[in-house]
Parts: structure tokens; sequence; C-alpha cells
């Protein structure tokens, strides 16, 4: 486990040091320069506005910086081989896999918490000039712990990928074709019961069925709107959800860990 | 390898960038493009293809319609009747992607009850507005308003003014209610609704739209009390409204911001040339 | 023992080939004790990184066996006391030399305040002392080589394996490499290393094997070394097949 760790702190330095991570920080200057500009655009309920669209920012940033930093990474240990050379290191296989899920795991904590606490002063200042509506911090500051989950299952699935293909396109493709389908999920699904859904054909439905047995849905951790809108949400649905990120994460990292154990890594 | 990932991944990012929201930020900047409301996809697929960002998009749609009708109004003082269908599809589209969005239902009924005299669909949306904003008494209280000012329907607006009235624990609502049985006191209201509209909004161009209806609406109240008290003394309706003014029922001639020229019907009501003001209906206590 | 070999084969399904099996080892027996420097010497193509491979546990063997250390290839105790440089090391290059030094060490179970010594101690050693700080991306195929040869070495590892050591040095560096693993031998590292530049082997193994096309021809010991050039008993060796 220690090994696991310590290749998790490599994980987040070489996260931290992609160059994707730079231009990541100057875009967040320009998007507080934005939030300034959205509140003069904004017509009512100015809180919700501003707060969705610093929720939504951090959203977006994460899953960039995710998806950017695990292409540096990924493409180094697939395509310039450095597997092989971290396999024969004094790790087992296992910690590979966990240090890397770690590794990102721990950078997306920071930077999320990071943007979050760094738009909240001038959140406040913005929302104290115009409270016709409520802010809860403390919603606010719960909603990267569901980014996260998401963040979480993504990075289990490019790890699976990275395990199974031998170009490192091929994983960057399938994990965003993950995130593509797992926001699809309910929307098609809905579609689909709907009056609309008479004209799909039966294949596409059994297809669909499938999907949404398979895959993550992913919907159900943008909490946004519940946050924003201060909808009712109970203890027992965030515990359903959490569990449901932990234990969708943890049944990917198990079955790439068993596939990783006997890979051979040519 | 690193080089062609990251021009694919931008290329890629710009791509869904331009099919969903340039459109409508680039159109912010251009003058009125009827076409863009033409873009818009079903709102099924419009709520889709909006991932995890349906708030920001919804807030962007409404305010590229924000900016359209700005611009239409600048450019006459008449709507084109394709900006109705505009409106309406803005909302299908944008309280699908996002039904608890306070914003596209208050301008949609501003402009759908004053400048397009579809109460109907107005209050078709606000139903919506009620459903997933139970707790808001002021959409309950458009529905009431619109339903006694523009629908003359006495019932229902009697109906969701009390419900306003209950949610906000306030028996002064209650009591509009009864106003909102006369002339004047819709005119009134309706006088008070425009001048609280005119407070909130930011687009200068629908603020000066407002205003505009305002003062035609002002006139017309000075007009609506004169004949009251006319009809007090006189005990009939007056002839004209140069009556009025002989009489002293009226200070001065009041002029109709839209141009036309106020006048009184036989039984009472004040009208205008302008066909501007919607029309009074009968129906009323006196 | 410290590798054993028996009867090995390994066969490779590839795309290049049609997807018909290619046997890139054939019953390879090979024992390696203790203390020894051997060296595996063949042309490019030979079998020599695949069969370094099988022996780290990176790839599995379809037939035999082997041990190392008395252990399967992989067991995490026995990797701890082995190293590895792979041929044109390639490493994290957002990282620094110093960094991926430490994390090496940390590996190999060095700790806390023995770590930085170690660390700075090898990289004066190979001659990337001021180099340190300065990130992967920037060092040139030397110093790469120079700084797999610092990992190989950090810790004093009983086991060295290394797969064309001295290819991209200089002759200073290749002098420094030769030096290095000579001392590690004589303070009772074995060594295995695989070269296709026979003046280093001779300079440097105790026995030497001859893989070609996936056969281990013959296996030289010493004094057979020092009684013909290896280069002729390389040429003799592959001729008769």
């Amino acid at each position: 486990m220690k090994e696991a760790f310590e290749f998790a702190k490599i994980t987040l330095r070489q996260s931290v040091r992609v160059k994707s991570f730079y231009g990541a920080l100057i875009m967040t200057l320009v998007a507080i320069v934005g939030l300034f500009i959205l509140h003069s655009f904004a017509m009512f309920e100015i809180p919700r506005i501003l707060m969705n669209y610093v929720l939504s920012y951090t959203n977006l940033i994460i899953l960039l910086l995710v998806f950017l930093t695990f292409f540096s990474l990924i493409q180094y240990d697939i395509d310039k081989k450095t597997m092989q050379y971290i396999v024969a290191l004094p790790m087992r296989r296992r910690d590979y896999i966990l240090g890397r899920y770690f590794g990102l795991m721990a950078f997306s904590f920071i930077v999320s918490y990071g943007i979050v606490i760094l738009f909240y002063p001038f959140l406040i200042i913005l929302i104290k000039q115009r409270p016709d509506a409520p802010f809860s911090s403390i919603r606010y500051f719960l909603y990267p712990l569901f980014l996260l989950l998401e963040v979480s299952l993504i990075s289990s699935f490019a790890l699976l990928f990275t395990t199974l293909s031998t170009k490192s396109i091929i994983s960057i493709l399938s994990t965003l074709g993950v995130y593509f389908i797992g926001h699809s999920l309910d929307d098609v699904r809905e579609f689909i019961l709907t009056g609309y859904g008479s004209d799909v054909p039966l294949f596409s439905k059994i297809l669909i069925k499938t999907a949404w047995y398979l895959f993550p849905n992913l919907s159900v951790f943008d909490v946004k709107i519940t946050m924003t809108y201060n909808l009712r949400f109970t203890l027992t649905e965030a515990f359903i959800i959490v569990g449901y990120g932990i234990l969708y994460t943890v049944a990917i990292l198990l079955i790439t860990l068993s596939v990783f154990d006997k890979k051979e890594i040519l | 390898m690193k080089r062609v990932l990251g021009i694919l991944s931008g290329v890629i990012f710009l791509l869904v960038l331009n099919l969903t929201i340039m459109p409508r930020l680039s159109s912010l900047h251009r003058e009125v493009r009827k076409e863009s409301f033409r873009i818009f996809l079903s709102p099924g697929l419009e709520k889709w293809s909006s991932f995890e960002f349906r708030v920001m998009k919804a807030f962007l749609y409404t305010l590229n319609l924000r900016v359209y009708l700005g611009k239409l109004i600048e450019e006459s003082p008449v709507f084109p009747p394709e900006a109705e269908t505009n409106i309406i599809k803005t909302a299908e589209v944008v309280t699908t992607i996002n039904p608890y969005y306070y914003d596209i239902y208050y301008i949609c009924n501003g402009f759908l009850t004053w400048d397009f005299n579809n109460a109907e669909t107005a209050n078709k949306l606000l139903l919506k507005a009620v459903k997933y904003r139970p707790k808001d008494w002021f959409f309950y209280f458009m529905m009431g308003f619109n339903y006694f000012y523009f629908l003359h329907n006495y019932e229902m607006g009697g109906t969701y003014i009390q419900k306003a009235a209950q949610i906000r624990h306030s028996p002064f609502l209650a009591s509009l209610a009864a106003r909102l049985m006369y002339t004047s006191g819709r005119t009134e209201i309706a006088i008070q609704m425009l001048r609280s509209m005119i407070r909130n909004i930011k687009d200068e161009n629908w603020k000066k739209s407002l205003s505009k209806r305002l003062e035609a609406l002002e006139a017309v109240l000075t007009i609506q009390r004169a004949v009251e008290k006319f009809m007090r003394n006189m005990g009939r309706t007056p002839v004209s409204i140069e009556e009025l003014l002989e009489k002293g029922f009226l200070q001065e001639k009041l002029e109709d911001p839209y141009g036309g020229r106020f006048y009184i019907d036989e039984e009472g009501n004040v009208k205008t040339t302008s066909n501007f003001l919607p029309k009074e209906g009968k129906g009323e206590i006196e | 023992m410290h590798i054993e070999l028996l009867s090995l084969t390994k066969y490779y399904k590839t795309k290049e080939l049609g997807f018909k099996k290619f046997r890139a080892l054939n019953n390879i027996s090979l024992s390696v004790e203790k203390g020894e420097s051997f060296g595996l010497i063949g042309l490019n193509g030979a079998g020599k990184s695949t069969l370094i491979k099988l022996i780290l546990g990176v790839i599995f063997p379809d037939e035999g066996e082997i041990k190392v250390m008395g252990k399967m290839p992989g067991d995490i105790h026995i990797k701890r006391r082995i190293s590895y440089l792979p041929e044109n090391p390639v490493f994290y290059e957002s990282l620094n030399g110093e960094e991926i030094l430490c994390f090496i060490g940390k590996l190999r179970g060095l700790s806390g305040k023995v770590i930085k010594d170690s660390v700075y101690n090898i990289l004066e050693r190979v001659d990337l002392y001021e180099h340190r700080k300065k990130l992967l991306r920037k060092y040139s195929r030397g110093m790469l080589q120079r700084l797999g040869l610092a990992q190989a070495f950090i810790g004093n590892p009983e086991l060295v394996i290394l797969d064309e050591p001295l290819s991209g040095l200089d002759p200073l560096g290749r002098k420094m490499a030769r030096d290095l693993i000579i001392e590690a031998n004589r303070e009772g590292s074995t060594i295995f290393f695989t070269s296709h530049i026979l003046e280093d082997i001779e300079k440097i193994c105790t026995r030497v094997g001859i893989l070609h096309k996936g056969e281990l021809l013959r296996v030289a010991e010493k004094e057979e070394l020092r009684r013909a050039p290896l280069e002729d008993i390389f040429l003799e060796t592959i001729g008769e097949k």
C-alpha cells in the first residue's frame, strides 16, 4: 500500500506539471471576470445564477483537466512503454492502478476545492449587492463532493481502458464515450418511455435497455440544480448517490485490477 | 503524438461548442437574426445536449431572447408575428432544460400578455412555473391578474389571487381580488404591475416600452376616475372627453403616447383609437 | 541460484506476423548463480529483451519455468531486491532526476534520511548531480542512460538486470558504466545483462550466453573467453547453426 501511495504522489506531481494545468489557471482568472460580467446580465435570482455559474465552471474545468491530464499520463504509459518499466519496479501491479486512481482523485479534489474557494469571496460580494434569492454556502461547498464522485467513476473507467487497449487514443475515446453515454442514459430512456418512443425499433430499445444496466448513470451526480434551487435533498438520497458512486467505482477498479494482474505488457 | 492529440481535442471541443453554445452567443452581436430560433432542436434534444450545463444554457437562451426582443423594440413599436412564435419556442426549450428558471416565465409572460394579447399561452406557461416553483406566490398572482385584466375571467382570476394570498399569508392580496372587479381597480393594479416590472428589469429597450405603456395606462386611469366621478354626480355616462373637460372633471387633455385619441364609449369605458391598450371587456361591476 | 530458467518457451502472436504463432524463445534452460556476472549476447531480434521481460514478470512463459531467487517472477519481495534498466529507457518527462530516484529508492525500501544521501551519491557517480533538478524532458539521450544506470544501482540491489546498458553513452560514460557494474559485482550483486557490444561483455562478464533465433546455443565460461576473442566464439557459434 505504501507503494501505491508513493505512486499516487508521482501521479499528482505529473498532473500538476501537465501544460493544460497552467492553461486552466489562466482560464480561471478569465472566469472570475466572467462572473462580474454575468452579474450585470442576469435578471432575477442573481445568487442562483452566479452560484450555478461557478459550479458549472468547476465542473467543466475538472472534466477538461481530468481528460487532458489523463491523455498525457497514459500516452506515456502505453505509447512510450513506460508501463513495462513500472511493472518491473518493486510495486504490485495493483499499486500501479490504485496509485494512478488516488493520484488523479487527489488532483481533482485539490483543484475543485481550490476553484470553489477562490470564487467564494467574489461570489459573496456580488450576492450581497442583490440578494433576491437565498444562497446556501453549505450546498455550495458540498457540490464538489458529488462532482468528485463523477470524476471517480470516469477515472476508474479510464484506467480500465488503459489496461485493455494497446493505443492511448482508443482508451481516451472510450472514456469520452462512457461520459457521453453516462449522461445520456436518463434522457434517452425518458424519450423511449414517452410518446416519441413508439417510432424506435425494438432492436434499439433492447440496446438502450442493456446500456442502461451496463453503463454508469452519470447524470445523478449532477446535483447543481438541486443545490442552486435549494430543492429537497434528503440524507437518504445523498447516501444513495454516494453509495452508488463508490460501489460502481470499486466494481470497475476490481475488474481493472484482475485484468491488469495477468496482462502481458508487450 | 501529443501535439496531434492536443490539436484534435481542441478541434473537437470547438466543434461541440459551436454546435451548442456559439450560435446563441454570436447572435448577441449581430442584428436580429430570426434564424437563431430556427436552429433550436426539439426541447428534449436541447436538454440532452446540455449535459451537465443546463442552467447556464437556459440562461444563455433566455439572454438571446432578451437581446432579440430588445432589438425588435428598437426597430418598430409593433412586433412581427414570428416574434410570438419565437418567444413560445424559447419558452418551451428553456423550461424543458431548466423548469425552475424564474426569468423565462417572467419575460415570456410580460411580452405574451402586453405585446401579443396572448394571455392564454402565458397562463399555460405559468402553470408549469407553479408546478415547479409552488412556493412562489408571484406566479399565481400573475395568472390571476392575467385572468382578470386580459381574459376577463373573474372567477379564475379570483381563484388564483386567493391562491397567491394563501401562499404569501397576505390578507392584503386577498382584498386585491375585490379591487380587480372594478375597471379602474384593474387599471390601478396593472399600473402597479408595470411599475414593478420597470423597477426590476435591466433591459433598457424593454423598460422604455413598458414606460410608454405605463404612461398610457396612467392617462387612462385619470380619465376613468373622472368618468366615475361624473357618473356619481350626473347619474349618466359622459358623452365625450370634451364634456369631462368642460365640466371640470378632467383638468387637462391627455395624450395617448401611442398616437391615438382617447374617447369614451356608450357604456362609459375609456378607449383609444390607437389600439395599443388591451380592450376592456364586459361584465364589470360598477 | 539467483535466476533459474527451465525449458522456457515463449510464443508471440502479433498483427505484423499475420497472427501466426512466432516462437521467440525455444526451450531455454539456464541458471545464474548468486554473485555472478552473466552476459547474454545475440543479434538484434534474437530474443534477449523477451527473455528479460520473462524474468521480470512483465510477460509470462508459454512453456517451462522461471524462478528468480527461488520465487515466481513478479513476487513483490523479490522485486525489491532486483533492479532493471530497460533498453532506451524512458521515464516520466515531467519529473526531474532527483524525484525519480527518490521514488525508486523508496520502493526499494530506503527510508527518510538515507534516501537523500543515497540519491545524491549515485547522482554524483553518474555525473548527473548538477542536472538533478532538471526535468527529464530536457535530458539528452546519454543523460537518460546515465539516469537509468543510477536507478539500477541505487539501494544496492542483489540482482541487477540490464538491457543494453552502455548504448547511447560516450566513451567516458561507458567507462563510468563499466566501473559501476564491476564495482557492484565485486560488492556482491549479481549482474545479468545483454549487449551486442562484445568488447564490453568481455571486460565485465564471468560467463557469457549466446542467444540466436530464440535458442541458447552456448554458454561460455571465463576460461574459454580467455583463450579466444569473444567475437570469434560468437561468430563460430552462430555460424554452426
